[in-house]
């Protein structure tokens, strides 16, 4: 059997004796002997990720259902003394919060593929699990990305290095998009699943061209000319992880996924007005979707 | 023997009543102060309608109800005026925790606090994403981790001000960060954020297009929170200089311990001798978007954080969590001094309160915070 355990590029975290994932509050007290982190989470093969900690609960408490984890009581947070990020476990599936944005994300992302690694985990799939602004899609669609934009509507996503800019390609893996849609989506479901382009921001108000933040400066033709635009690129959502999401995880060369439903229609108005009991349907949809996912992958 | 204890009992109910008394009587100043500076609010507000906030979405106007989607919030459902306008402070920091842990500080330091079961309410709990808090004048919001997140809490606190009539309002971020050159436990109040390319600006992408707007802070502000430091007393240093604002938390702020990594330890040791030679005292991921929001928003802005390492001795932080929690309240602490300060600027009037002034604090209305003190003080 082949290894297909996470590769760091990274040379000098084979010098470093021991590693401290601050954010999770998981000490690595030894990396080259970790023996203790295996036993713990070596058997993980899914991270799945979404902003808040009490929505990872929710499918953390989904999983263990549809996954007949034989656990009672409430989940654990594994990560509460760290006060960042809230990480359940559901036997071979992980759910952690990820808070809102990239710069929140690209934090516990780094230290969850460190975590992958030194586990020595198998073929792990990253998934995103959220919600989002529609782009000429019903609210409550569910969008499994495929090429994620930034707000400059480039497939790519940007860093500063060392005082310098860093490019870096954003897609999602392909087998996992096929596989969701093969998969995750069924006839009886009550509403549509698809596979589209993804723009990921990092302002909510003026990078996604919303009229009604607290300061705009263009005007309603102009935003929608703007969303047009994002529509004619085949982008049929709106978020703020995307495309860190896919550069950071294709460059690691691990598999990764984001599944959102959309609550709104951009084309159709910038303020989110759905019903908070339709909100929380809308939010179970993803789960649906990734909990057949996952249970086919399992079964592999 | 038993006349003794009787007598015991009675000198103790006498000094209890005298203390609850003292307490009462202290209180109910505290509260007329604020009610008179509410009022004295209220009526500028009605003379200059005008708010003092600017560059604001002309758009505001118009939107009924506006829907803050984030704080779980509405203008339709809440009276903005009547529970925010006399908001004078607000206090926003990463974690949901820490905030609240620093609401009840204030509560207790500006003199609101009747008992120990006091209990505060968390504002945006329907939003999900933030917590908030309110402490008579004083708003305490968590902001999440970085830009993206800070910025949408920001646009609904900013429009909160605006819909509420708020008067010159100042807003604080409070937290920790990563120092340069400087001893772990330093506060930094920051005079200005730069970016990754160290300069100071903060770029948004907006309809395709770079935009950057300046990301100075308040000056006045800034040194105004450092005379708030007492050199002799407290144990540690506080200082103003600039800060570096980074949108990842490895490559960006030159780690060597992310889950990659493609420059030397040469390279970096490099950039951050830049960073120190460019007056830079610390590193952390949210002060870009606060600077220059708050900025184009014509709102007095500070960011005070404690460095929690020095990054020129290394990536990884290494101090207990107990050091490190006595470390985060140094910044709540000279911030709580700051609003004390400008709260009771006129502290020596304390003795000279008049009896109707406290029958004016009964007929207080005020935020929600405030009610159950006015009702106990009668």
């Amino acid at each position: 059997m082949s290894d297909k355990t996470v590769e760091l590029m990274n040379p000098h975290l084979e010098t470093a004796r021991s590693d401290y994932l601050y954010h999770l509050d998981i000490n690595v007290a030894n990396t080259r002997d970790t023996s203790e982190l295996q036993n713990r989470f070596g058997d993980v093969r899914v991270i799945c990720m979404g902003g808040t900690g009490s929505r990872m609960r929710q499918l953390a408490l989904y999983l263990r259902d549809i996954l007949v984890v034989s656990e009672s009581g409430d989940p654990v947070d594994l990560c509460e003394r760290g006060n960042r990020y809230a990480m359940y476990k559901v036997g071979p599936v992980l759910c952690v919060s990820h808070g809102v944005g990239s710069s929140s994300f690209s934090v516990v992302l780094h230290e969850l593929i460190k975590l992958l690694k030194y586990a020595r985990c198998q073929d792990p799939v990253l998934l995103r699990i959220g919600t989002c602004g529609g782009l000429g899609v019903p609210p409550g669609t569910v969008v499994a990305s495929k090429n994620a934009f930034n707000g400059l509507l480039r497939n790519e996503h940007e860093i500063a290095i060392l005082g310098q800019r860093v490019v870096r390609p954003a897609q999602f893996s392909e087998d996992v998009i096929r596989d969701l849609l093969a998969f995750g989506v069924d006839a009886n479901d009550g509403f549509q699943t698809i596979s589209a382009n993804t723009m990921g921001t990092d302002c909510f108000y003026e990078g996604q061209g919303r009229t009604d933040g607290a300061i705009c400066e263009y005007s309603e033709k102009d935003k929608m000319e703007f969303l047009q635009k994002c529509h004619d690129l085949g982008i049929r959502n709106i978020e703020m992880e995307a495309s860190m999401f896919a550069s950071v995880t294709q460059k690691v060369g691990v598999k990764a996924g984001d599944v959102c439903v959309t609550l709104i229609d951009r084309l159709k108005g910038d303020q989110i007005t759905i019903t908070i009991d339709q909100k929380h349907e809308f939010e179970q949809r993803p789960f649906f979707v990734v909990g057949r996912y996952i249970k086919r992958l399992l079964q592999q | 023997m038993s006349k003794s204890n009787c007598s015991d009992c009675t000198c103790r109910l006498a000094n209890e009543v005298g203390q609850l008394k003292a307490i009462v009587n202290a209180q109910s100043r505290t509260l007329a102060k604020l009610v008179r500076q509410m009022k004295e609010g209220c009526k500028k507000d009605e003379e200059a309608k005008e708010s003092t906030l600017c560059g604001l979405n002309p758009c505001l106007k118009c939107l009924q109800p506006d829907i803050l989607y984030h704080l779980g919030l509405n203008t339709e459902t809440t009276d903005f005026p009547k529970v925010f306008g006399d908001v004078r402070f607000v206090c926003m920091g990463g974690t949901p925790g820490r905030m609240e842990n620093f609401a009840y500080y204030v509560m207790q330091e500006i003199g609101l606090k009747i008992n120990a079961a006091t209990k505060l309410r968390n504002i945006s709990e329907a939003g999900q994403r933030f917590s908030l808090f309110k402490v008579g004048p004083v708003l305490c919001a968590s902001h999440g981790m970085g830009c993206p997140s800070i910025s949408i809490l920001l646009h609904e606190l900013i429009k909160m001000m605006y819909h509420a009539k708020c008067k010159d309002p100042v807003f604080i971020r409070i937290g920790t960060s990563g120092g340069i050159g400087v001893e772990p436990g330093t506060v930094i109040i920051s005079s200005e954020a730069i970016d990754g390319r160290l300069n100071p600006v903060h770029e948004i992408l907006v309809h395709g297009v770079s935009v950057q707007h300046a990301s100075q802070l308040d000056e006045s502000l800034a040194d105004e929170i450092k005379m708030c430091h007492d050199p002799c007393k407290d144990k540690y240093e506080a200082v103003i200089g600039r800060t570096l604002c980074a949108h990842d938390f490895y490559e960006g702020q030159s780690r060597l311990d992310g889950a990659f990594c493609e420059y030397t330890p040469e390279m970096k040791k490099s950039y951050l001798e830049t960073l120190q030679s460019q007056q830079v005292k610390n590193i952390e991921m949210e002060s870009l978007a606060f600077a220059a929001l708050t900025s184009r928003a014509n709102i007095r802005g500070a960011v005070v954080c404690v460095a929690i390492l020095n990054r020129l001795n290394g990536d990884q932080i290494k101090t207990p969590h107990d050091v490190l929690s006595k470390w985060e309240k140094r910044p709540q602490e000279l911030v709580a001094r700051y609003i004390r300060k400008v709260l009771y600027h006129n502290d020596d009037d304390d003795e000279s309160e008049q009896p109707e002034d406290e029958a004016e604090a009964g007929a207080a209305g005020g935020g929600d915070t405030q009610k159950a003190p006015v009702e106990e003080a009668e």
